[in-house]
């Protein structure tokens, strides 16, 4: 029971990272935290839903056409509401963001109901075995490409010009204008590869929550969770506290009786308040998180 | 002249006084009033009850010509099934909107929220869509429960996991809401009274998007029956992580499972046992429903109509059967005495039938268990019988 429950919590947490990438890369390079996510997140990955379904799209381009659509979008809440809004206060444009995702949930609504819809496995197939512990194929997959991606973003910012660029922009809008940096450029090209990865995690995790408008909220709130564990600017740490949050909570319901084990979710946000008290800025995050630079 | 002028002025403000004692009727109308959420997350369960009413309503005032020439006013509101709104819907209903009944209404939460103030103003209500067993236990004279409740889905369940499948090793796994609660206290008592209790009753909380624990809880249990008292999407969830361990009880459901948990669930949901209490609109074989679908047709072209919009359209016809039957003079005490005399009314078959006393308002009390099936390559939904917890004790 032991290793399933690990296991399987490692299957859950991946999805919590790969949700919380897109956030903290908008984050990262803004300072805005996109309370909007779960819903832009849930509006791109409908369009997947209806290429999968209306024009029956093979799977990886429906995700690709998906992805097309998240940076799309981005692009254009960062040009279209951010850009304008730039100048009040970041409380304002977090409600901004806010306002955009319940936009897109009605508009959702309107155009695809409130039915809780089925999504494909990315991979399907027989499951595998470890001895007695089982994994779908699909979580595998997941918990890969988690990894794969906020490894290539950790390297984007770390060793690449745009990279650099967008760190700068972070750390200090003004002087990097003043150093060349079309940063304007810089912000929509970050909610664009926000929102982008944020369609990607969007399939990943619609084969196992569905897709219904509310469905991918659900997880961005323990993707939340998890990037605060991780230390909200750590693309590496949000996979770190996602995957150890999925394992708590599965140890948690596993092992506690019946009457406390619903409180599993709980249980792990206590626990992140204890982390933050003992450590700020999280797990993996950097001492100026929190910061602005 | 002058004096038979005088007469007839006041005849008809006598008239208009004595129309005026009943609330929502004139010559012409009868408003009806209702709360159903048209947005916000229920808004999948209250968009087809609302057509599925007004479809009806509609019909009744079209091509039946109203009811004894009257015109059905049919006033649904949105609560967004937040009950801090329903307070405000229902007290601008019976207040403002002077509503006859409240009819075809949506949702426990809401109605838990205007319960008391429905009990003093006496508003006749009927054809309530919810699973609540205060509507009908005690009996209150002018509230009529349509759907089976809680007590008759906990109960049934229970008894068809011990009567049916003969299971010994029986577990429960419920959402912790008013909901789960009462199903799980009366599923609690109901296997209490064949001399037996649960091996385990897994609770998880409605937010939950990770089954993965659960299902490892209930392998560990070996229980042979599962009474799964969870929403659909849930449900769903749950299910297939029980697969994935190839952890395969036999799961009883309640009405909140419907054939989309194949879609939902693939071949996991094979074999999953539920209640019904209607026919499937879409089935091909029940006159009734094709006059159904025509009528729904008629008001919303292209439309599928689903489960939840053939309820509300049967609880409408119930409610335009009372109106028709109180009379030309409608009152709300005559409106009253004509559902207390409904007897095994069945909506032409698409529901088991009702019949009400005036101490017995409870409504559907036969359930239609059926179980989720592959025939011939089709999923679907086949019938096993007809279960009547209380004919059963």
């Amino acid at each position: 029971m032991l290793g399933q429950l690990v296991v399987s919590g490692l299957a859950a947490g991946s999805l919590y990272g790969i949700m919380a990438l897109g956030l903290i890369l908008i984050y990262k390079t803004t300072h805005i935290l996109n309370f909007g996510q779960g819903d832009m997140v849930m509006f791109a990955t409908f369009i997947a839903y209806l290429l999968l379904t209306l024009f029956r799209w093979p799977f990886p381009a429906a995700v690709l056409g998906a992805m097309v659509a998240g940076a799309l979008l981005g692009a254009l809440v960062d040009r279209g509401v951010m850009r304008w809004a730039r100048n009040a206060p970041v409380t304002s444009l977090f409600i901004a963001t806010l306002g955009v995702g319940m936009i897109l949930q009605a508009v959702a609504g309107w155009i695809w109901g409130y039915d809780t819809k089925p999504f494909p496995y990315a991979l399907r197939g027989r499951p595998l075995f470890l001895g007695d512990v089982v994994l779908r194929q699909h979580d595998l997959l997941v918990l890969v490409v988690t990894v794969l991606i906020s490894l290539v973003l950790f390297l984007l910012f770390k060793f690449t010009k745009v990279g650099v660029a967008m760190r700068a922009t972070s750390q200090n809008r003004r002087a990097a204008q003043l150093m060349g940096i079309n940063v304007g450029r810089i912000g929509t090209l970050s909610w664009a590869l926000g929102l982008g990865i944020g369609a990607l995690a969007g399939c990943l995790v619609a084969p196992i929550v569905y897709l219904d408008l509310t469905s991918m909220i659900l997880v961005m709130i323990k993707a939340i969770a998890a990037a605060v564990l991780g230390g909200f600017t750590s693309l590496p740490g949000a996979v770190v506290g996602g995957l150890l949050l999925g394992v708590i909570e599965n140890l948690f319901g596993g092992y506690m009786p019946s009457a406390i084990a619903p409180l599993k979710t709980t249980f792990v946000f206590v626990l992140i308040i204890v982390v933050l008290v003992l450590r700020p800025h999280g797990l993996l995050g950097e001492r100026t998180a929190g910061g602005h630079g | 002249m002058k004096r038979v002028l005088i007469l007839a002025v006041a005849w008809g403000m006598l008239a208009a006084g004595a129309l005026g004692q009943t609330p929502g009727v004139t010559d012409t109308t009868i408003k009806l009033g209702s709360f159903i959420a048209q947005s916000g997350p229920v808004a999948v369960i209250g968009i087809p009850v609302m057509k599925g009413a007004q479809a009806w309503y509609s019909y009744v005032n079209d091509v039946l010509g109203g009811i004894h020439g009257r015109k059905i006013q049919f006033l649904a509101l949105d609560d967004a099934f937040n009950p801090a709104n329903t307070v405000a819907v229902v007290k601008r209903l019976v207040e403002q909107e002077n509503i006859f009944a409240l009819v075809n209404p949506l949702g426990t939460i809401g109605m838990a929220a205007v319960w008391n103030y429905i009990l003093q103003n006496k508003v006749p209500v009927v054809s309530p869509h919810m699973n609540w067993l205060t509507l009908a236990s005690p009996t209150v004279s002018h509230v009529f429960a349509l759907q089976p409740n809680n007590e008759s889905f906990g109960r049934a369940a229970a008894q068809y996991a011990v009567l049916e499948t003969k299971a010994k090793r029986i577990g429960i796994a419920v959402v912790e809401d008013a909901m789960g609660t009462e199903l799980l206290n009366f599923a609690l008592d109901e296997l209490k009274y064949w001399g037996l209790q649960p091996v385990v009753v897994v609770k998880y909380p409605g937010t939950e998007t990770n089954f993965s624990a659960y299902a490892q809880v209930l392998r560990q249990s070996k229980a042979e029956a599962v009474l799964l008292f969870s929403y659909l999407a849930d449900a769903a969830k749950l299910i297939v992580e029980c697969d994935l361990l190839g952890y395969k009880p036999q799961f009883i459901g309640i009405n909140t499972i419907t054939l989309q948990l194949f879609d939902l669930a693939g071949k996991a949901a094979e074999g999953v046992v539920f209640p019904g209490f209607g026919t499937d609109p879409q089935d091909p074989t029940s006159p009734a429903a094709a006059k159904m679908r025509e009528i729904y047709a008629r008001y919303y072209p292209g439309e599928v109509m689903n489960a939840y919009a053939m309820i509300a359209f049967v609880g409408a016809q119930l409610v335009t059967k009372a109106l028709q039957d109180a009379g030309p003079n409608l009152t709300r005490e005559a409106f009253i005495a004509a559902l207390n005399k409904v007897k095994d009314w069945n909506a032409d078959g698409m529901i088991p039938p009702i019949t009400y006393t005036p101490d017995d308002h409870y409504g559907i009390k036969t359930l239609w268990m059926n179980q989720l099936k592959t025939v011939d390559g089709v999923r679907t939904a086949v019938f096993l019988k007809e279960w009547n917890w209380a004919a059963n004790r």
